[in-house]
């Protein structure tokens, strides 16, 4: 078997794995489960003011960056520190090559299984204002969200190497959450930050990605240049994320980070 | 062309507090093709670590350590390619899901072609006696099946090198039985077994020389046939219904070594000199207990000359 096929033998078992192994424990996908809860929240508290279908399909997206963020932080990342947990990082660490490919295929196919919230966004805008998400540019729309949900992959790949490396990294996760949408201008527009902020907001990839999504659901000027910033700031997070894991891998050899749970 | 060659082999564990931890200091070791190497010793003497530094999970801090001609440190992949890991215990496998699918998630981190996979599987699930659940998640599996998972797990790749560490704690005595069939299997297959336990009947069973390894020390490698004739006279009287009281006069006579009895009453007499055997053999028979045997040396009794009992201390 040459190399590429060998590889592409690895993502392609690594995503039937992880597809099964998310199937078998509904449990994490919660976020496809809860996060519509969080859209009839949030598309109640704005239907006393007859909202404009731009403010519905913002407040949607809205919703799915926040489900896709959370899916990422808190299952997503949690791949190899569940390996670690049941023993099976230590029977892969002896596998000849591919697992760290196997590794980030399997945080992309968790990440990516948020996708489906999207859909759901729309059908509750659809069920309670009786319109469903407004998108101008629907290729542009589609790509948005694929580099969103690829970046937030990135973001797990990142994490879950500092989670092997810091002892209780877990209880700070919670702090993974609205510090980020703000820094992501989910919560408050991102032009109404302060100055410093501002700057390190426009090193995070989910600002543009968020940019991106609405700028192709309005139509407006400037969401290719967004996309396209947001894809080049999630490829070099995902490279700092392989980085850091293939450290957290030599560490483990060399004995200084536990093997076990 | 030896399995494994190991040479000046150190692992130290470096502590924040106190002084650093050698688990390996200064190993020598060779283990030609085909054999059924034991490698015995108490909890924590280094039988782990050093299964793990031959699977490439651990790095030596110093030393040279060579499988099939790979070094560990200069060849890694090669080394995972060639060597096959068998943990003991119910870790190590995705639980949820089935025997036939951990195989199949295997055998592609392995590189195994899909058909030759899928082949393979198929023969390792009927060979293990498996196949009738191959498709039921393993979680719901007995420790002995759990076991053979393992096992299969390690095979789907056919490595050249096995390393079993401690493959049946824990199992019941059929299952352990069924897993060292497995193992007399393999040998005849050719495979180089490297077995870490601290069960002596297995390793007596099962191999062809065992070394005997101490906070990180090879203390003694040989044959276990060797090994026990360095222990010629010491001999062993067991028996059955003894009291402590009984304990306590055999422990008084000339030539005993040793003498303890359980609370079920099964006395274990060690005598060393071939002079006094006879005469505690008589005083035992004198005593009020059934079932006398004796015993030449075995490999419990190698165990207990080499290795100090430490009781409950570290």
């Amino acid at each position: 078997m040459s190399p590429a096929a060998g590889l592409a033998e690895v993502a392609v078992v690594s995503v039937r794995t992880q597809a099964r192994l998310l199937l078998l424990r509904p449990g994490s996908l919660a976020p496809l489960l809860v996060n519509p809860l969080y859209v009839v929240v949030l598309f109640g508290v704005v239907a006393a003011h007859r909202p404009s279908a731009t403010l519905l399909t913002t407040l949607g997206l809205t919703a799915f960056v926040m489900a896709a963020w959370g899916h990422a932080m808190f299952t997503a990342s949690h791949v190899i520190d569940e390996e670690r947990f049941s023993g099976t990082l230590e029977i892969n660490l002896t596998a000849p090559t591919g697992y760290l490919t196997s590794l980030v295929v399997r945080i992309l196919t968790v990440t990516l299984a948020a996708a489906p919230v999207i859909a759901e966004v729309a059908a509750i805008g659809w069920l309670v204002h009786g319109t469903g998400l407004v998108v101008r540019d629907p290729v542009q729309f589609g790509l948005a969200v694929l580099v969103c949900l690829v970046g937030c992959a990135a973001s797990a790949l990142l994490l879950s190497g500092l989670l092997l490396l810091v002892r209780g990294a877990r209880t700070l996760q919670n702090a993974l959450t609205y510090p980020f949408y703000l820094l992501a201008g989910l919560v408050l527009p991102h032009s109404e930050l302060p100055e410093g902020i501002r700057q390190l907001s426009d090193l995070f990839f989910l600002t543009w990605a968020v940019k991106g999504l609405r700028a192709a659901a309005s139509g407006a000027a400037g969401g290719w240049t967004d996309l396209a910033l947001a894809t080049a700031l999630a490829v070099a997070q995902a490279a700092v994320g392989v980085l850091v894991l293939r450290r957290v891998v030599q560490r483990l050899r060399r004995g200084e980070v536990s093997l076990h749970g | 062309m030896a399995a494994v060659e190991i040479s000046a082999l150190r692992r130290v564990f470096p502590k924040r507090r106190g002084p650093d931890h050698v688990a390996l200091d200064d190993v020598d070791l060779r283990i030609e093709e085909g054999e059924v190497f034991g490698l015995l010793g108490p909890n924590g003497a280094g039988k782990t670590t050093l299964s793990r530094i031959l699977s490439t999970l651990l790095l030596p801090t110093s030393g040279t350590v060579s499988v099939v001609g790979h070094d560990v440190l200069a060849e890694p992949r090669a080394v995972r390619a060639a060597v096959g890991l068998v943990l003991g215990g119910e870790r190590g496998l995705y639980g949820r899901l089935s025997a036939r699918r951990n195989l199949e998630y295997w055998a592609a981190m392995c590189r195994v072609p899909r058909r030759v996979a899928r082949e393979r599987i198929d023969l390792l699930l009927a060979d293990l006696g498996l196949a009738t659940r191959a498709d039921e998640p393993v979680e719901t599996f007995s420790r002995g099946m759990l076991q053979r998972v393992h096992l299969g797990r390690a095979l789907v790749a056919d490595p050249r090198v096995l390393i079993l560490d401690e493959p049946t704690s824990g199992m019941d005595p059929n299952a352990a039985i069924g897993f060292r069939q497995r193992v007399h299997d393999l040998r005849a297959a050719g495979k180089t077994i490297l077995l870490a336990t601290h069960d002596m009947a297995e390793a007596e069973e099962l191999c062809t020389r065992v070394a005997f390894i101490d906070r990180g020390r090879i203390l003694a490698t040989d044959s276990p046939a060797r090994l026990g004739l360095a222990l010629d006279d010491v001999q062993t009287i067991t028996a059955t219904h003894a009291t402590p009281a009984t304990a306590a006069r055999l422990e008084a006579l000339a030539g005993v070594r040793s003498c303890t009895v359980d609370r079920a009453g099964n006395l274990v007499v060690t005598t060393t000199g071939r002079d006094d055997l006879a005469a505690v053999l008589a005083a035992v028979a004198e005593e009020k207990v059934r079932g006398i045997g004796t015993h030449g040396p075995g490999l419990v009794d190698v165990y207990r000359t080499l290795i100090a009992d430490r009781e409950f201390s570290l």
